[in-house]
């Protein structure tokens, strides 16, 4: 066994003890905490809190940027609609199949802004406008 | 376009976030930083890991949910670490190994009278350090030359308790560095 063999294996012991480690906050760790930690773990609970409120507002940006997106791809889908009717509802419903959604496609035609708009939501806009962009460059 | 559903969204981090003891795992990922650097510069290793939560958060870096929440972090702070090392030479220990530990390939390919001197000669310079390895520590360090790696395994095998393994491994990573200077030096001493 070479040295950088026998150095993989005390690394790996060193990582597999890190990730078979219970990190769960249902835990009791408060012990482990006060024991290991020293004085750090005020500067982490203020760090993680950061953290947290990042991934709070993050999520609210996303959000909003969808909101955008999803009412821009409503109307631009009812545009193409319009436009092909058959070959966009082919595809859309294509994609509602691959997503596992309950949609009534029979009522394509009559369905609101908001009744898409809640089904687009759910879909990967890109790849669908990708796939309707692609069928009317064939066409 | 086809969008990859094993990467987790936003609101599947906050929730993994929420689930987890994050002091604790924060400032375990900030010690593997650590260790795994040479030297001790903890601010360095600190701005490191925060770097990778705020990342993750935004979205720049991508938690893709075939790996657990805790391994994706542990595993970017490894992949952080060679850039760092790339960046800043040597003062920084060389990373060289596979990321994925399951297909460690196995055992002695070579001499097995030489790879027991060798583990012999690690064990001695394991205990020239101040303070050396208590028992238990060198327990988990033959267990790891030995390709035990979980830490359950260890306990079981040595009749110790899992929270003593735990705390050993704390103690014992922290004397590693000369291992690894060993280990990564190319003289046969």
């Amino acid at each position: 066994m070479s040295k950088k063999e026998l150095l993989k294996k005390i690394e790996d012991g060193l990582l597999s003890s890190y990730l078979d480690k219970d990190y769960s906050n249902d835990r009791d760790t408060l012990a482990d905490i006060e024991e290991i930690y020293e004085g750090q773990s005020e500067k982490y609970r203020k760090l993680i809190k950061q953290i947290l409120f990042k991934s709070k507002t993050h999520i609210q940006k996303v959000r909003v940027a969808r909101v955008i997106s999803i009412a821009e791809a409503s109307g631009r889908l009812q545009s193409l609609k319009d436009k092909d009717k058959e070959n966009v509802f082919s595809i859309f419903k294509k994609h509602v199949d691959e997503y596992g959604l309950a949609a009534n496609y029979r009522n394509f035609d009559k369905m609101t802004k908001e009744e898409m708009s809640n089904i687009l939501e759910q879909l990967d806009l890109t790849a669908l406008f990708d796939e309707i962009d692609a069928s009317s460059e064939d066409e | 376009m086809k969008s990859d559903k094993n990467i987790a969204t936003p609101k599947e981090i906050l929730d993994e976030l929420e689930s987890h003891n994050l002091v604790l795992l924060f400032h375990d990922l900030v010690t593997y930083a650590l260790n795994q650097m040479k030297g001790n510069d903890v601010v360095s290793a600190e701005k490191l890991v925060g770097d990778i939560f705020e990342k993750t958060v935004t979205g720049v870096r991508k938690w893709n949910k075939s790996y657990s929440f805790k391994s994706f972090l542990f595993l970017a702070v490894k992949s952080l670490i060679s850039q760092y090392n790339d960046q800043y030479g040597g003062k920084v220990m060389s990373i060289d190994y596979e990321v994925k530990l399951e297909n460690f390939s196995g055992l002695d390919s070579g001499n097995s009278v030489e790879t027991e001197a060798l583990k012999v000669k690690l064990s001695k310079r394991l205990s020239e350090n101040i303070p050396p390895p208590d028992e238990i520590e060198g327990m988990i360090f033959e267990s790891w030359m030995d390709e035990m790696k979980k830490p359950q395994y260890i306990a079981d095998f040595w009749k110790l308790d899992i929270k003593e393994v735990y705390k050993g491994i704390k103690r014992l990573e922290r004397k590693l560095n000369p291992i690894r200077e060993l280990l990564n030096s190319k003289s046969n001493e």
